[in-house]
């Protein structure tokens, strides 16, 4: 019964890997929830300054000129990307769909003649623009299951004060969308200069504020918490994400596991039956010779 | 005229508190505010400080200490942008002593250091002594 104990060890052995992958599997869905709420959490904040900032910047239209964040540049030479992915991998095709998108949209970039740069935020997001050799300025790594904002505030602000300082002409972000549960979706956005979106008032204010200490110092700050405000959102976002696609990668691996079980404990049946059989006609053969 | 106004406390992480208020006094960069109900439109940056509100029919002030980030004050509702807040009942006082020295080396050590290390280093405390004040403050008007 060699065959057989062959057959048995192997079963063991995948019967193991899906214990792993089940208990992976659970994990990652108790973190997807809380992540999900750290997502719901931090909203109040971002809706408050989008608010005030586009009030602002509506109120003082002559102020365009002055506050470097509020530029807008008809052409475009220098590009920064901030691309965010997760830290570990076997969460499904997240990275591997983030990358895409990001290498696509470089490759739009320098087509039109526009030189990149790149912040990453998460280990997989480094390595991949480093095996392009992108330049990055700036990054963050091990950024744990819960995201803080100090962590990204330091590599987004080399990022922020290159394009106020006039060396960078946009600023784009990549990242992966929460979509639900099934569906994660890799998105590319535009963080700088402000696009409508960020600016658009519902009602138009004919009011102003009192402001201390200047506009253009408060303006200017602002735009800046906002900034960080909205990658703290899609990092957040993001997480969700990676902890939702590993849930459903670990299932199916789980699934997959059980079903390469099944199939091996079908021939295993079948060789112990078959040496039975074989056994037993050997003993009839035997005792008929007599 | 209304007699309360609504208040909204929220960091980037969090939503910490939100309600009506009598008044507010807070630690701008110009000095401290008392803000009260149908204060005209105020938008303006925060030092690190207390921040106290006055909810109706309590006898204590609420205290927080608030690391810095913008008041917003339009249509009887201020909005408080802060970078990072803490309730004053989460303030452990051995903890915060021991930091605030911490924070004062650091300082006396970015001396001798690069500018942004010296702001950075300052920064932090100020922070350390904006809680510190808020602990004391507590201590000497509420026992809760």
């Amino acid at each position: 019964m060699a065959a057989g104990k062959e057959i048995r060890s192997k079963i063991k052995s995948v019967q193991n890997t899906q214990k792993i992958t089940r208990a992976m599997q659970m994990v990652s869905t108790s973190k997807m929830r809380k992540t999900q709420e750290r997502m719901r959490a931090a909203r109040p904040y971002a809706n408050n300054i989008r608010r005030v900032m586009a009030h602002l910047a509506q109120v003082n239209q002559a102020s365009k000129n002055i506050i470097p964040f509020l530029r807008n540049p008809t052409r475009i030479n220098r590009a920064g990307i901030i691309f965010i992915t997760s830290d570990k991998g076997l969460c499904g095709g997240l990275n591997a769909n983030a990358s895409k998108t990001f290498f696509e949209h470089i490759r739009s970039l320098t087509q039109a003649n526009i030189e990149v740069e790149v912040c990453a935020l998460g280990q997989k997001g480094l390595v991949a623009a480093n095996r392009i050799k992108i330049p990055v300025i700036s990054s963050a790594v091990a950024l744990g299951d819960i995201a803080k904002m100090e962590q990204i505030i330091g590599p987004l602000s080399g990022m922020l004060q290159r394009f106020h300082d006039g060396k960078l002409d946009a600023v784009y972000i990549v990242y992966t969308h929460f979509v639900n549960t099934m569906k994660q979706q890799a998105t590319v956005e535009q963080l700088l200069p402000l696009t409508e979106r960020d600016l658009q008032l519902n009602n138009k204010v004919p009011w102003d504020y009192i402001y201390e200490p200047s506009e253009v110092e408060v303006l200017d700050e602002l735009i800046r918490r906002y900034i960080e405000s909205v990658v703290y959102q899609c990092l957040v976002d993001n997480m969700a994400s990676e902890q939702a696609a590993r849930m459903v990668a670990m299932k199916a691996a789980t699934d997959n596991a059980g079903s390469a079980i099944n199939n091996l404990r079908l021939s295993y049946n079948k060789s112990r039956q078959a040496s039975i059989t074989k056994e037993l006609a050997e003993i009839v053969a035997g005792s008929a010779a007599v | 005229m209304p007699k309360l106004m609504q208040v909204t406390l929220v960091d980037s992480e969090h939503q910490i508190f939100s309600g009506e208020v009598e008044h507010l006094v807070i630690n701008a960069s110009n000095g401290e505010l008392g803000i009260y109900p149908n204060h005209i439109p105020l938008i303006c940056k925060l030092k690190p400080g207390i921040l106290r509100l006055q909810i109706p029919n309590e006898k204590y002030q609420q205290v927080y200490a608030v690391s810095g980030g913008f008041l917003e004050v339009q249509g009887n509702h201020a909005t408080i942008l802060a970078d990072i807040v803490e309730r004053t009942d989460k303030l452990d006082e051995s903890r915060l002593i021991a930091e605030h020295n911490a924070a004062i080396a650091r300082v006396k050590h970015a001396k001798s250091a690069s500018t942004p290390d010296i702001a950075k280093a300052q920064i932090a405390l100020e922070v350390e002594i904006a809680q510190l004040k808020a602990l004391d403050y507590i201590k000497k008007h509420a026992k809760r």
